[in-house]
Parts: C-alpha cells; structure tokens; sequence
C-alpha cells in the first residue's frame, strides 16, 4: 500500500511537471503603463500661413575654364518663407559671375521671368539677355540650368524658354532636357551632328527628342503637360500636332479630335513685323466636331499653343484659322479670351497649366482613396488650399471625412517648418469631431495627413486646436505628437 | 521520490532553456529590425518605413509596428494601430533609455480592448509575445519597434515537448520501479523465507524447513539453517530420548525397590532368607541410583560449563596401568586377559581424575562386554603431538547402525544386556565430554562378534618444551 501510494505521488509529480505551467509567461497587465514624455519642445501653434525659413544644400552648375565641361558647386542657401529651392538657385545661376576657376552661364542682366513646375517638368522662361549667347553658348546655359534644377522641387525635366520661347542655336529643337552627364563638347558636338543629319535627309536621320506636350484635364478646366519621345520628321510641327491628335498616354482628355480635319499641315509664316507664327487651318465643322468631342475650344487652342511654341524654335505664336479666317477670340474658362492679330500664345491663356494634387477621401469599406485632381501650379502647393479641398464634395463613391459643417475658417492656421505641417484647427472643428468613432477620427486624421504629406516639403503634420496642443479629437488617435502618413490606409487599385 | 525530483528538475530546465533561446532569437530579430529601420526612419520616408515594416511582417508571420518617442505607432504592418499611443511597459523601458526587452501577454485572460487590439492573428491568439528595441538615428532614440510574435505556437510546441519527456519519464519510472520490485523480491524472498522458517521454529515446529532456489549467499544461508533446524531438531528428539532414558533409568530402580519392598511389607510368612535377599536387591538398585544420578550430574555440570579441568603433569602410560590393575581382578575372574602395551611413555598436561574415569569406563565397557576367555588390551604410544591410546577388545562388538550413537546419552545397543551388566548409559557420553574438554577425539571401531576398539587422542601438552 504504501509502495503504491509513493508510486501515484511520483506519477503526479511527474506529470505535473510536464505541464508548462503559466509561470513560464510573465502575464502582464497592460493599460496602467505611464510613458515617458517628450522633452522636445512643442512649436507654437501657427495662426495664418507661413513657412518657417530654412536652409537647403543646392548644386549650381558653372562652366570650366576650358568650356569643357560643367563643374557642380554644392552651397547652403537659406530660404525665405515661400520661397522655392528651385526659384532661388535659378537667380543665384544667373546673377553669378563666375569665379577664377568657373565661368558664368548666364550674360550679365538675365533674369528670371517665370518657373512653371507641374507634374515634374519643370519651364523656365528667361529674360531677352540671354539671347545675346551664341548657338554654342545657349547649349550651354540650358544644360547649366537643368542640371541646376534637376532634384529641387520634385523636378525631373526641365523646359528652357527665353523670353516664352523655345530657342536653339542649331535650328532644332532641344525638346524637354534630362539631366546632362556628359561633357559640354560632346554635347555641343552632338547637336550639330544631329543638325547636320537631319537637314541632309529628317527621315533618316531619325533624330529622337523629349517633347512636352499638352492635354486636358478631365475637369476641363486646365491643362496638364504630359512628357512623349518623338522623332522628328520634317516638319517638327506636324509630328507635334499628330501627337495630340492621337491623345494622351496618361489618361488626360484628348484636345484635338482625332478626325481627319483636324490632320492639317502648320505653315510657318513670317508676319510684317517679323513675328514668326505657325498657321493651322481647320474647316468650319471644327467647332462642330469639338462640341460633339466634348472638348472646349479653347482648350484645344491652349494646348496647340503650349506645346508648339515652347518646343519649336523660333515661334512666336500660332494662327488658328477657321474656314480661313483667323481666331481672334474665344470663350475661356473664367471668360473671353482675346488674340492680338489672331495670335495665340500661351500667355494668352492666363497660367492654364495645371499640375495634379493627391487628395485623400474615405471609401464604404474604411479605406482611404487617392484622387488626383488638377490645381493651378500655385494652389497645388499651397496646404490650405489642399486641406480646403477636403472639405470639398467628393467624386461619386467616395465619402467626405471632414466633420459636416466645417469650413476654411476653422482651419486657424498652418506652418511649414522643418518638414511638418503644423495644423492649427478651431474649437469648432473640435467640437464637431466629438462622438466620432474609431474609424471615424482614424479616416480624418489620415487623410488630412497623407494629403499634406504629398507636398515635397511635409513628410508629417502635427495638429493643434485652438492655438494648444491636444491629446486627441475624438478619443482615437494621440494628436500629441506628429504624425507621419499611413500608407497602409490607402486602397491601392486593383 | 528522488527520481520525482530529478525529472520535475530536469523537464523545467529543458522547458526554461528551450523557451529562453526562443525569446533570444525573437529579440535579436527585434534588434535587426530596429537596426535596419534607422535609414528610413532618419529619412522619413513614410512609404518605404510601411515597406519594410510590411516585409518584415511577412516573413516572419507576426506584427511589427513602430513607434515614435511617444510611443505612438507611426508604421504598423496591419495599418491598423498608426495614431495610438500604445502604453506598454516593454515601450515604456525602452522610451525611458532601456535596451531591448520582452514580455508576454495572455488575452484570454485581459479584459483590455487595448491589449486584445493589438492581436494579429485571425485565430485571435491567446498569447502574443511583445518584443522591443530602440531604434537609434545618429546617436539618440528615434523610435521603437514592437514586434509581436504568436507565443501560443512557442508554449504549444514546449507543453507536447514536456509531456512527450514527461511520458517518457514515467514510462522509465514505472519500468525502474517493475524492475526495483522484481529485483527486492529476488532478494526479500528468500529472506522473507527464512524469517517465516525462524517464526515456525519459534513457535515450537523444529520439523520445518526452508526451501530457497539457487546458488547464492540465501541458499547457502536457508542450507545452514535447515542444517541447524536439523540438528536442533535431533538434539531435541536426543533430549527427550534423554528424559525418557533418564526417566525410565530412574523409575526403574525405584520401581524394582517398591516391588521388593511392598513383598516384604505385605509378607505374610516372616523368611528372614527372602529379606536379607531382597534387601540386597534394594541395595544394589539404591547403588544403581546413585551412580545414575552421580553421572546424570557430572553431565549436567559438563553442559552448564561448571566442569573445570585441573590440569596437572602426569604419565598416561602410568594412568592406564593403574586403570587396569583396578580392573584386572574382574577380568581374571572371568578369564579375560588384560594387558597394557606402552609404546611410548608420554607426559602431559592433563586432569588426572577425569582421565582416570574416562579410561577406567573404557576398559570396564571392554571386560563388560567381552565373553569369558577374551581379551582387553590398552596401548599407549605417541602420534606425532597427540597421545594415542587404544583399548581394544575381542568382545561381541557394536552393530554398525549404533556406531554412530554409543556415545549418546542413555543409548544402549542391547537394553537387556546393559541392564544385567549395570550400566547407566551415560558412561560413553561422559568419556567424550571429558576427551572433549581435553580438546582431544575419541572414535570407535567394532565387528560383531570380533571385537571393538576405541581409540582417544588427547593433545600432548609439556609445559616443559
């Protein structure tokens, strides 16, 4: 008995022992955990908008001694507010001149007269001065300028116009400019080869070059420039104006009906007063075949005239002619749109080119959906105005996250500084957050994040409400801290 | 018991080891992945942070999240924690300067949404491993990462290793105890055997015997006892012989006396012949008692140790002479020839008195026991150190079946004869003892109707040499 009863304690013992008991886990409770808090100081809440100054490392271009080659100089330049990256190395370019070792790119006096960015092409349009390099020289201030601006400002091509033109000293044209690696001589080299070839037979000189060209936006209000390599034919503007006949690869809205009659041969044309213009004559049923297009005339005028005159050298403007009569006027977006002597060009069109903004909006299933929507050059880069166009009514099937009832003025503020978008919202905005859900405050929080975090300059957003920090709007997401976007949230395509 | 503790030991430690290389490999993950968070973390680069954290979530099945200075998650593989402040003492000792650390949590048992939020697996896991690590860009603490990992799958995996040892154990235990329990018994068995034989002896049954198989200590050791428990029980059988004899040896005499004496008390007719004749009888028997008893004591002074020899320097040769002259006129009276040969005169240390009876009962039992016209002869000689001394015989000799016995108490080859030459049966049993005491042997040799030699050896001591 006793044999036996020892025998059923060793067997218990054993067994038992081989249970993994729970006290190999450290069960914690959570939830009574303090965390530390930040020591870092918190900014102050912004009220209006601004950008705090900041330094940037840019890289200006300078020619060598030897006219060789293009030599990098790496400095720190403080910006000013708004001030673009892109815009100041241009001026810091062109106002320099040059050093012992380096060589300016620019002839004294040229200047700036505008910086178009959108979609990552990058125009600039210099002052007449520059006109007064030679052929070889204007190479090389292009190739100066895009290497300058290539990296700033989300910039990746870059469109060189002197005075709203394209200029070229071979006659061709440079088209749209990638960065230029090579030496200036290869480069110059290059474009007198191609030159050469291309007058002795286009055909088969099959000279290839980056155009920018432009289409519409699906809105119809602007238009957006979308990059094609094209080879060059004889006539350089019939191969531009086929390759807005035949639409955009990028799913922007055609501008020039695709039929026959709108296949028309450009004639160059040098007026009385030595303007050079490019005539395109259409038949009266133009108009007819616009409006069946869908397609707003003056769309399709902007556009020829966009694309034509900044990538052709030596055009000053386009002719549209009608059953031979040239156009003068047309209805515009924000109102008539008038042509001195029938001559189009694309400051006529009041700043039309639009670039694409990301804006977030919540789906039915609790995601958030990008939607590219054009905005003027200006707005797209303006944080107020994208976080403004949240509270706009969304496109079918999505969901507006803004709480009902807030408006531009609840948004007090926002400051740019140092990468984060501070946020400065009201009470009100506060209060009509109250009893939001979960999902609710997270689709709010996160689409106003990763909106403003498509901006090059933001990479988080930190929010305040009525000029003080808060723990949260609803009770979900901790506003304490800055918050980077959420990728994950974002319903991809299928 | 031992075995118990050993194997509760040993099954613990191999659990605890094979759990902590298990939390050490989960944390040096932990590490890698807070190391390779820096670049991006320093950058940014909110994109490829979700990237990696997504990658990293992939590959090892679990849920890996990161959190800023604040403790709230900025990259979550589920995309479902970003914007939380997750207050977690494991966050909370890295966020204070502490290195990588690890706790686990058991959701069945929390009643926190928090905690239960933080799940990741569609089984809703009931134990999830909370590991994390600092992640440091250019020298300070930028960030956090929380790896959570399924502990469920690690404990499982431990629980069926441990009751497979377990198993295994006791399956061991139990064939260790079989073999234990067959092995006592090959041992106890035969000792349990014993003690039953002992007990039975105990209680009176000298007739038992213990039966124990093979060729070991127990078997030698259950044949010693059986030959004890023999012994005993021929000693027992020997000593109630012995009061039997003893007893009859005694009413006899007082039996014969009564008879006479009740003839002479109930005579009728006085005859003073019959008296003197009876009378003598009475006396004879009362001489017979007496030496009865005179010799059942000498023998009850042997055995009780109260019989001392004392030791005195004498001529054996000179001892037997004396015996047989004593004897000499019995033996002539019947015609018997007694003669004493010494081969060698020998002097020893010795009790005279007793060897003195002891030959003297010899040498009577010779002239009793032989027919008129024989012989006696006593020989005396040396025997290397041992004195040999022979009396020999030419009497009606000893069957070969009482050889063994003569020298028992009471025992009489022929009761008849013994009674009509006077014997008491004791003097044989006396003469051993006595040569015994000597540290000496006394044998016999005998043939029917030849003869009977008894031979004594006693130990030659000369204090003198």
């Amino acid at each position: 008995m006793k044999r036996l009863a020892l025998f059923l304690i060793l067997a218990a013992l054993l067994f038992t022992s081989g249970c993994v008991s729970i006290s190999l886990t450290q069960v914690e409770t959570a939830g009574d955990t303090v965390l530390p808090e930040s020591t870092a100081t918190v900014p102050p809440a912004p009220v209006g908008d601004s950008r705090a100054d900041r330094a940037q490392r840019i890289t200006l271009y300078f020619i060598s001694m030897d006219m060789q080659q293009l030599i990098p100089l790496s400095r720190s330049i403080r910006l000013m507010g708004d001030e673009s990256a892109a815009e100041k190395a241009l001026e810091l370019l062109l106002e320099s001149t040059g050093t012992d070792s380096l060589l300016p790119v620019a002839p004294a006096g040229t200047r700036l007269r505008a910086l178009e960015i959108s979609q990552g092409i990058a125009t600039v349009d210099l002052s007449v001065d520059a006109l007064t390099l030679n052929a070889q020289e204007l190479v090389w201030l292009k190739a100066a300028v895009v290497n300058t601006l290539i990296g700033l400002d989300g910039i990746k091509q870059v469109n060189v116009l002197i005075d709203g033109k394209e200029e070229s000293g071979t006659g061709l044209p440079n088209g749209t400019l990638r960065f230029v690696s090579e030496t200036l001589t290869a480069l110059w080299a290059q474009q007198q080869v191609d030159a050469q070839r291309f007058e002795e037979n286009p055909a088969a000189a099959q000279i290839l070059r980056t155009f920018t060209l432009y289409f519409g936006t699906q809105d119809q209000s602007r238009l957006l420039p979308e990059l094609r390599e094209l080879v060059l034919e004889r006539d350089p503007a019939a191969t531009l104006l086929e390759a807005l006949r035949r639409g955009s690869d990028k799913g922007s809205r055609r501008v020039i009906p695709g039929s026959a009659m709108t296949s028309c041969a450009p004639e160059r044309l040098t007026l009385e007063d030595g303007r050079r213009v490019i005539r395109l004559s259409f038949p009266g049923q133009i108009k007819a075949q616009l409006e069946t297009a869908g397609i707003p005339a003056w769309q399709m005028y902007a556009s020829l005239s966009y694309t034509l005159c900044r990538a052709l050298p030596r055009v000053d403007g386009i002719m549209v002619c009608i059953d031979g009569n040239p156009l003068t006027r047309v209805q515009g977006p924000q109102g008539m749109l008038h042509f001195e002597g029938g001559i189009m060009i694309p400051a006529a069109f009041n700043d039309v080119v639009a670039t694409m903004s990301t804006l977030y909006y919540a789906d039915d299933s609790g995601m958030l959906t990008p939607v590219r929507r054009p905005m003027d050059c200006r707005s797209a880069t303006a944080p107020r105005i994208l976080l403004c166009s949240l509270m706009e009514a969304p496109g079918a099937g999505m969901l507006s996250v803004m709480p009902e009832g807030v408006s531009e003025a609840d948004i007090i503020g926002i400051r740019l500084e140092d990468g984060c978008a501070l946020v400065n919202l009201s009470g009100n905005f506060y209060r009509l957050c109250q009893g939001m859900s979960r999902q609710q405050e997270r689709l709010l929080i996160y689409a106003m994040v990763n909106t403003l975090c498509e901006l090059e300059a933001v990479d988080r957003v930190r929010f305040y409400v009525g000029d003080q920090t808060v723990e949260s709007l609803a009770g979900w997401i901790y506003l304490g801290t800055e918050l980077m976007p959420n990728p994950g949230l974002i319903r991809r395509p299928s | 018991m031992a075995f118990a503790i050993v194997a509760t030991m040993l099954i613990r430690m191999v659990g605890e080891y094979l759990f902590s290389q298990k939390v050490r490999e989960e944390q040096r993950m932990t590490e890698d992945l807070a190391a390779g968070f820096v670049s991006v973390l320093g950058d940014r680069d909110a994109g490829a942070l979700y990237a990696q954290v997504l990658e990293a979530a992939e590959q090892s099945d679990s849920r890996v999240i990161v959190l800023d200075t604040q403790g709230v998650a900025q990259a979550d593989s589920l995309s479902q924690a970003n914007g939380q402040r997750l207050a977690l003492q494991e966050v909370a000792h890295v966020l204070r300067g502490g290195a990588s650390t690890y706790g686990f949590y058991d959701l069945r048992s929390s009643s926190s949404t928090f905690l239960r939020s933080l799940s990741f697996s569609a089984r809703g896991d009931a134990l999830m491993g909370v590991y994390t690590a600092p992640i440091p860009v250019e020298g300070r603490l930028a960030g956090v990462v929380l790896y959570l990992s399924d502990a469920r799958e690690v404990f499982d995996n431990l629980t069926r290793m441990q009751l497979r040892m377990t198993v295994w154990l006791v399956l061991v235990a139990l064939a260790v105890l079989t073999m234990s329990v067959l092995v006592t018994r090959l041992f106890t068995r035969p000792i349990e055997e014993l003690s039953a034989g002992i007990a039975r002896m105990t209680n009176g049954d000298l007739s038992s015997r213990v039966t124990v198989r093979g060729h070991n200590e127990y078997s030698q050791l259950a044949e010693a006892f059986n030959m004890m428990c023999q012994r005993l029980e021929r000693l027992d059988q020997t000593r109630n012989q012995f009061v039997s004899n003893a007893s009859h040896e005694l009413k006899t005499p007082l039996s014969t006396m009564k008879v006479l004496i009740q003839t002479l008390q109930y005579q009728d007719v006085y005859d003073p012949e019959m008296q003197a004749e009876f009378l003598g009888d009475i006396d004879a028997e009362i001489d017979r008692l007496n030496a009865i008893v005179g010799d059942l004591l000498t023998l009850v002074n042997i055995d009780s140790g109260r019989q001392e020899l004392k030791p005195e320097l004498l001529r054996l040769d000179e001892l037997i002479d004396e015996t047989a002259y004593r004897l000499r006129p019995l033996a002539e009276k019947r015609g018997i020839h007694m003669d004493v040969v010494v081969k060698d005169r020998i002097e020893t240390m010795a009790d005279a008195r007793k060897l003195s009876q002891v030959f003297y009962n010899l040498m009577d039992n010779a002239v009793k026991y032989t027919p008129d016209g024989g012989f006696v002869r006593a020989e005396v000689g040396r025997n290397g150190r041992m004195a040999r001394v022979t009396v020999s015989d030419s009497g009606i000799g000893i069957p070969k079946a009482d050889l063994i016995h003569v020298f028992d108490r009471f025992y009489r080859v022929d009761k008849a004869r013994a009674r009509t030459t006077g014997g008491t049966g004791l003097g044989l049993s006396i003469v051993k003892q006595f040569i015994l005491m000597h540290e000496g042997t006394v044998d016999v040799d005998s043939e029917e109707n030849v003869g009977s030699t008894f031979t004594v050896e006693l130990p030659i001591i000369n204090l003198t040499a």
